[in-house]
């Protein structure tokens, strides 16, 4: 018999470990509804790409005492069991943290279980009214640039701030941050090593990280989320609810930025173009520096991770995966030549990712962003 | 001691004024990057001071933004508090030997050493209530409460007054020229004050 894709591990997985919460649930008084968007489509190669994320499952139910919705992320995976930790543990020091001077609004914990083979953590549903790329553009903006505000009002700079987030964040520099992205131009390079193009956009991000490695430094140390896009955010009364607590860090105050920046690029250029002027114009030239600088990090980020994904899938979603590292280098070929991304690349690839996307994946994305 | 509230308290402005150029240290605990409202302030006082002065910052910072024509210099807060205040005593006393005004902000991290310097070497001190939640919160801690104190007792000048925030300027937005206009106005008043009060203390160079 041949051995198991990738994929088919995943479908295993799901089946098995809803099997084990299912009547685990029922019992402590939750339902799960029938569809369950988030654990279908492409979620499987979503697993165990970064160091952060473990392997587990993210259900949507509802209590039976009163019918409120919950979102449960359930695991007995051993990553999946640290992640969830983290992100309560996360969470919590937000919450007491003494030298934020803004707050985030997080979904209510409803129930928390740590056992030494299960962790159950299930919180509120924030329901909102629309998604974020369905708000007027200037609603998009003000949105954007207050919850980078608020993650940016969170600067961890004496030797106490220091001490205490070291035991519960993870804390990134510049000589970190240079590290972790010469680690992605090794794997890149591993998989494409004819492809100069890429590689020629890779080095000279090289060459500009090191340059200006004082730049990256002078902004370290604030809290940023590293996966702030849309689907982790929602917007209630102009409230902002955070999810995904596992993906904050101190670092590099723009790497939140960066982020948002680069997924705007696909889904909304006329805000990447927004909130890049919004730095030009109110802020100094090293931050705007330190802008183009993250971007470039998280790209060099995104493209190895579709090179990682590539061995592990086939068909059209490795066809797709092949566009989407074209898509991300033509991006970060445009944003070290300080230019915006041709609309013609973006309409193209837009078109090639919506013939090759899975119909479950394209369900999966409904109302995500 | 004189306490000066606002700016129209005073009437001198720079044009009535005949300035002399002076050497003020300006003493902060914070710095851009940091992002607290007094490191604006005083990033921008540098600027706007060094056109007719020899400014020199001593911030509590690692890497501190850089300002055409003004001397950072700076005492990383990663190190344990003790040391640190030890360290940046040290350096402000070198600094405020060739001196002819010091300038505090509030905050007791920077306001001893200011007051200690400022007794032992004789120099005129100009405290500026600039960081109101700082100042809120020490009146509630019994140390820090004591050194406020202290500093506002012995301070040569006390200046409260505070220009205002920069108007940020926001794609989708219209620019609010006369918010600019009144920020703008806001600091000639307040750099009229402070440089009122720094002439008193003016020696010829």
């Amino acid at each position: 018999m041949p051995p198991l894709t990738e994929e088919q591990q995943w479908q295993e997985y799901k089946k098995r470990e809803l099997e084990q919460f299912t009547p685990l649930l029922t019992k402590l008084g939750f339902v799960l509804d029938t569809q369950q968007p988030h654990i279908g489509g492409e979620r499987f190669l979503m697993q165990a790409l970064t160091t952060a994320s473990g392997k587990k499952l993210v259900l949507l139910g509802r209590r039976s005492s009163d019918n409120a919705r919950v979102v449960i992320k359930a695991t007995r995976d051993a990553q999946g069991m640290d992640e969830l930790v983290r992100e309560r543990k996360n969470r919590a020091f937000l919450q007491k943290i003494k030298f934020a001077y803004q707050g985030f609004f997080s979904p209510e914990e409803v129930l928390f279980i740590k056992k030494r083979s299960l962790v159950v953590s299930i919180q509120k549903f924030i329901e909102c009214d629309r998604p974020f790329l369905e708000r007027t553009p200037r609603e998009q903006f003000s949105l954007a640039l207050k919850a980078f505000k608020t993650q940016e009002s969170t600067h961890a700079t004496t030797y106490g701030h220091e001490r205490a987030i070291r035991k519960i964040f993870e804390v990134l520099e510049a000589k970190a941050y240079l590290r972790k992205y010469e680690e992605f131009q090794n794997i890149i390079a591993a998989q494409f090593p004819h492809n100069t193009y890429l590689r020629d956009q890779l080095t000279e991000g090289e060459k500009l990280f090191e340059r200006n490695q004082h730049t990256i430094d002078q902004y370290c140390g604030f809290l940023t989320h590293t996966d702030f896009v849309p689907h982790n955010f929602r917007v209630v009364r102009e409230n902002i609810y955070l999810f995904d607590h596992s993906a904050l860090r101190f670092g590099n105050k723009y790497e939140g930025w960066a982020r948002f920046l680069n997924f705007m690029a696909l889904y909304n250029p006329a805000l990447e173009e927004a909130l890049i002027l919004y730095v030009a114009y109110n802020r100094t030239a090293e931050e705007l520096l330190s802008l183009k600088l993250m971007r470039v990090y998280r790209l060099g980020e995104i493209i190895c991770y579709y090179t990682k994904t590539l061995s592990r899938c086939s068909g059209n979603l490795a066809l797709l995966n092949a566009k989407r590292v074209q898509f991300w280098a033509a991006l970060l070929h445009a944003v070290l030549h300080d230019s915006a991304l041709s609309p013609e690349i973006r309409a193209t690839y837009q078109r090639e990712r919506d013939a090759l996307r899975s119909h479950e994946e394209k369900e999966r994305q409904i109302g995500l962003h | 001691m004189h306490i000066v509230h606002a700016y129209n308290h005073w009437h001198n402005t720079p044009n009535r004024v005949k300035m002399t150029r002076m050497k003020i240290i300006l003493a902060t605990p914070l710095y851009p990057p940091d992002i607290a409202q007094p490191a604006a302030y005083i990033k921008e006082l540098a600027r706007r001071l060094s056109h007719s002065h020899t400014v020199t910052v001593i911030a509590y910072a690692r890497a501190p933004e850089e300002v055409s024509g003004v001397t950072i210099l700076t005492i990383s807060k990663r190190k344990p508090i003790l040391f640190r205040l030890f360290l940046y005593t040290k350096m402000l006393w070198h600094a405020v030997k060739t001196t002819d005004v010091l300038l505090t902000e509030n905050g007791a991290s920077v306001a001893l050493p200011a007051i200690i310097v400022s007794l032992f070497l004789r120099k005129p001190l100009v405290l500026h209530l600039g960081d109101m939640p700082a100042h809120t919160r020490d009146r509630h801690r019994f140390v820090y409460k004591i050194i406020e104190q202290w500093v506002c007792r012995r301070a040569h000048t006390i200046i409260t007054d505070m220009p205002h925030d920069k108007p940020e300027i926001l794609p989708f937005t219209a620019v609010d020229t006369a918010k600019t206009a009144r920020y703008e106005a806001s600091w000639n008043a307040h750099l009229a004050l402070l440089n009122s009060a720094f002439q008193r203390y003016a020696t010829p160079h």
